[in-house]
């Protein structure tokens, strides 16, 4: 499963694997975890881009790299790392275009990892 | 050996928790640098595991903090951070970090560098106890300096009060522990003591047998 993005896989599932240790269960609960922050925090960015709050923007998107990073959804994490880098070190504007293609990977990212937990659990 | 994990990030403790309880660990848990350092001083962790960015206090402040609070037990910090810029490492090392793991973090990896900040710390509490041993042990020597007259025919010492005294007793009025027992060298022994002995045993065998003679008759 790859994406146009740097050609790198849209979610690499090892890092997931790795810190669930195999169980399955725990694996779910852990990437419920991830999309119901990640969720919190992209809206988050959303009300720091209307109030033009660069800084907050890049804080939250450091946040949902790390989260993204997580669970091994590479594009997602790389698209974050790209608007904290404007956003925080930059100090440039962040483009509301960019949220919302964060915010269509994140639900991408949210729907795979149900999809081949869910297979994992069968 | 207890640690404590310091991330507002829900998703990262509860891996973190599950990989240190299978390694044995005790895992303690905070979701702010605030709620880390009021578990910190009241749990005195060996080991901090702490995220960089985290609200109220972040992570190279709650290091400072950390540093700041116990100089006397040290707790070993691991900063577990998706920063990886040269600056932010160096900032905080400055602060007092003693390692780093970057997100995602791997087991394995976590548990090495767990294992190598146990070492670290054995190594502390070592030196720690001979560091008390050595004070203990100085606490108990008093230690004589400086030049002091001796009378080349008695021997007996110059006090500071300008007052001649018998060396045994000018010791054991200089060092409070110390109590000096007689004795006989045995070098002295050969010399002095031997020949007044062998004398004695002597006149005492003599008087015995002249005891034992019978009174003459008659």
């Amino acid at each position: 499963m790859e994406s146009s993005h740097s050609g790198k896989p849209r979610l690499n599932l090892e890092q997931l694997r790795e810190m669930g240790m195999g169980d399955a269960e725990f694996i779910r609960e852990l990437a419920d975890m991830m999309v119901d922050d990640s969720r919190t925090r992209l809206e988050n960015m959303k009300q720091a881009h209307q109030q033009q709050d660069w800084q907050a923007l890049g804080k939250e998107a450091h946040s949902l790299k790390g989260a993204a990073l997580n669970v091994g959804a590479e594009v997602l994490a790389e698209m974050c790392a790209e608007a904290e880098k404007t956003a925080r070190y930059d100090g440039n504007p962040v483009s509301l275009e960019a949220i919302q293609a964060i915010a269509a990977e994140l639900e991408f990212t949210a729907s795979e990892l149900n999809r081949v937990i869910s297979e994992m659990q069968e | 050996m207890k640690v404590l994990i310091a991330d507002d990030d829900r998703f990262s403790r509860s891996g973190m928790r599950k990989m240190l309880e299978s390694c044995e660990y005790k895992v303690l848990e905070a979701g702010d640098g605030a709620e880390a350092l009021r578990i910190f001083i009241a749990e005195k962790p060996d080991i901090v595991v702490t995220d960089w960015m985290m609200p109220k206090i972040d992570g190279v402040e709650l290091v400072r903090k950390i540093r700041a609070f116990d100089e006397t037990r040290y707790c070993y910090v691991v900063m577990v951070t998706a920063k990886n810029r040269k600056e932010d490492m160096l900032k905080s090392m400055d602060a007092g970090v003693d390692d780093f793991l970057s997100k995602p973090f791997h087991r394995e990896e976590l548990r090495v560098r767990l294992r190598a900040g146990e070492r670290i710390l054995s190594l502390h509490q070592a030196l720690g106890e001979r560091i008390t041993e050595l004070e203990e042990a100085r606490k108990n020597i008093k230690t004589l300096q400086g030049f002091l007259p001796i009378c080349a025919y008695c021997k007996k010492v110059r006090s500071d009060g300008d007052y001649w005294q018998k060396i045994e007793e000018y010791m054991s009025e200089a060092s409070e522990d110390l109590v000096l027992s007689h004795s006989i060298c045995p070098e002295c022994y050969e010399k002095h003591v031997k020949k007044m002995e062998e004398k004695y045993y002597s006149n005492a065998r003599a008087g015995m047998q002249k005891e034992q003679m019978p009174e003459p008759s008659g």
